[in-house]
């Protein structure tokens, strides 16, 4: 349990930044505008190089796959329920769209990737495993079926809506998903894969990598306006409860199915008892759905999660 | 002496990738020339303010090293006075003047220099903490006063800006109130609360991280976007007078001074490839920032960063 003072201090960290963004914002340093350069530079640089460098050099096992599953399928169940609450409760398409997809997808890589490398060490085996599961089953279906979502759910202005030809010629030419086609192909050539596993490619990626945090805070930072309770309170209700509890109850659930014991267990669900996944509300905002809305239940629920994640933890591993 | 050779043609390829990334995301039209004000702001009003309150506060030295770094600080005085000397000589605009001051007195010794530094001697060697120490003397310090007060005044739209109006403006600056409350916090803890800085390090030590972790890629950024076509001929002399002063006559003094006083053979190495680093990054950055000529601060940096390929090893077989 010591090793959630660094979830704590990763989100005390977030915090803090969306903070000095909001001073900078107040004192017409930056504007509303601003905000679609940080996920452009996001969605269509940073991610995509990190995507590439993390799976270029990764060796997928059958035991990743599975997980992977389980943490993916466990999502889609996710974006299942909070589909169908939605529509019973009239949220525009907009609000939808970007509702569905931070049910489902929770900061990964910026918060459980740490609290993982803290718990079992950063070499460690258990590490490796959770990038890759991490990697497979959250990074990979946010922006593949993730970013599918949020382009047909924001797509009223541009793209006729129940026309998914279209959407998904649009994703197949995207960034991310060149990234993740061409890490993968480098992954399962030898020779490409020991190419990308050098110091030169590490140090170039690593920059993009590092300063992933930053910008998806300040994107976040800036996306944040205030929005009335009232109007809030449903949208948390369904966020908040798939996100921080059904999400990883299903993990766990999934798991006992799947005959899974011991760590791999005990980092599925860490990885599924993330809040809701900041990257995420990038793409929402990128893509056409309600990014305020987003980025607002992703410090809300960074909130909750200072609760919830213990308690998880505590009582599924 | 290739492996080292290798390693700075390695970190010059990296940054000139991440620029090249930038610029074909602009040329796609993701990214406009506009949109550099954004990054350049970031970079001076959070993200520099942060490195260098962070820097001041949790740095650790030695004291031979301060005589080390006033040494370093001085021929960092004398390279600034003769860009000013040349560009007065050559009747260049304020703006240029500024640009040129900027980009020849302050090297990448954060961008580039440390970077090699630590992947040269090792991340946790005794070499990386003078390093960072001298680079916090010898370049922040100068960079937080001199070089924002430089920036802001030939910067300034006024052909003869009022100096009272420049410093109070200066004294506004994130930069030089991180850098006043970084002196502050920094004396107060190591003279009355010694255990102060070990807990602000430890509070803040990922916000530190994460920050001082992305200003790379900020400032490579700024600089891809800050790029426009320059005229050759007119810039030829002036990228001439600047790889005269930034990269030949800096790191030869620093040589010289070093080798006449007698500094330590690994500390004097440290030195001597700071002052051979290409042109600053940052320093172009607050260069456009603050009103100068940004175009000619971006080509500057990007061709000195070539050169530097030919002139630094040069360097560095002198030293090592």
């Amino acid at each position: 349990m010591e090793q959630l003072g660094l979830f704590l201090q990763s989100v005390f960290v977030f915090f803090l930044l969306v903070i000095f963004i909001q001073i900078l914002k107040r004192q017409g340093i930056f504007n509303d505008s601003h905000q679609q350069i940080f996920n452009r530079l996001i969605t269509e640089l940073i991610l995509p190089v990190t995507i590439f460098s993390t799976l270029a050099v990764s060796t997928i096992r059958i035991d990743h796959i599975i997980a992977a599953f389980i943490l993916f399928g466990s999502a889609a169940v996710c974006w299942g329920i909070s589909y169908v609450l939605c529509r019973s409760l009239h949220f525009s398409n907009k609000l939808t769209g970007a509702v569905v997809l931070i049910s489902g997808v929770g900061c990964t890589s910026t918060m459980a990737y740490p609290l993982i490398s803290q718990t079992y060490g950063i070499d460690s085996e258990a590490m490796s495993f959770g990038i890759m599961t991490g990697e497979l089953g959250c990074v990979v279906p946010t922006i593949t079926v993730g970013v599918l979502v949020v382009m047909y759910f924001g797509s009223s202005d541009g793209i006729q809506r129940h026309e998914l030809l279209p959407i998904l010629k649009q994703l197949v030419k995207m960034p991310m998903f060149l990234a993740f086609a061409f890490g993968v192909i480098f992954s399962q050539i030898a020779p490409l894969s020991a190419l990308m596993d050098t110091w030169f490619v590490d140090t170039l990626s690593g920059y993009f990598v590092n300063g992933l945090e930053m910008m998806v805070a300040i994107s976040v930072g800036l996306m944040l306006k205030p929005i009335a309770i009232r109007y809030i309170l449903p949208v948390l209700g369904i966020v908040a409860s798939l996100k921080l509890v059904v999400h990883p109850l299903l993990v766990f659930l999934g798991a006992g199915v799947a005959g899974l014991t011991g760590i791999p267990v005990e980092i599925l669900v860490i990885e599924a008892s993330m809040p809701a996944g900041a990257i995420a509300a990038v793409l929402a905002d990128r893509y056409g759905c309600d990014g305020h809305v987003a980025s607002v239940m992703v410090i809300i629920t960074y909130l909750m999660s200072l609760v919830t994640i213990p308690v998880m933890i505590y009582l599924l591993t | 002496m290739i492996d080292v050779f290798l390693l700075h043609l390695q970190f010059v390829l990296i940054f000139l990738i991440m620029a090249g990334l930038v610029m074909v995301l602009r040329s796609k039209g993701l990214f406009q020339y506009e949109f550099r004000l954004v990054f350049e702001r970031l970079v001076t009003e959070l993200a520099l303010p942060v490195v260098i309150f962070s820097s001041l506060v949790t740095g650790i030295f030695q004291e031979g090293w301060i005589y080390h770094s006033g040494l370093f600080l001085a021929v960092f005085m004398i390279t600034a006075v003769i860009a000013w000397t040349g560009c007065r000589a050559m009747k260049l605009s304020r703006k240029q003047t500024g640009t040129i001051i900027l980009v020849a007195s302050f090297g990448s010794s954060a961008t580039l220099a440390a970077p090699f530094i630590s992947a040269y001697y090792g991340a946790e060697s005794v070499a990386l903490a003078e390093t960072l120490f001298d680079v916090l003397v010898g370049v922040a310090v100068p960079f937080s006063t001199l070089g924002v007060l430089i920036a802001a005044y030939f910067g300034a739209d006024d052909e003869h800006p009022d100096p009272v109006k420049t410093i109070k403006e200066f004294i506004l600056t994130p930069i030089f109130i991180a850098f006043f409350f970084g002196l502050l916090v920094s004396v107060i803890t190591s003279l009355v609360l010694p255990d102060a800085a070990a807990i602000i390090s430890g509070l803040f030590e990922k916000f530190f991280t994460v920050i001082s972790q992305s200003l790379e890629l900020l400032i490579w950024t700024s600089i891809a976007l800050m790029l426009r076509p320059v005229k050759v001929r007119e810039f030829l002399p002036l990228l001439g007078f600047v790889v005269l002063v930034k990269m030949i006559i800096q790191p030869l003094l620093v040589l010289a001074a070093g080798g006449a006083v007698g500094i330590p053979d690994i500390s004097h190495d440290i030195m001597v490839i700071l002052a051979a680093a290409p042109c600053g990054a940052i320093a172009a950055v607050l260069a456009d920032r603050y009103g100068c000529d940004g175009r000619l601060a971006g080509a500057m940096v990007i061709a000195t960063y070539l050169i530097s390929l030919v002139t630094f090893p040069v360097f560095l077989y002198l030293i090592l």
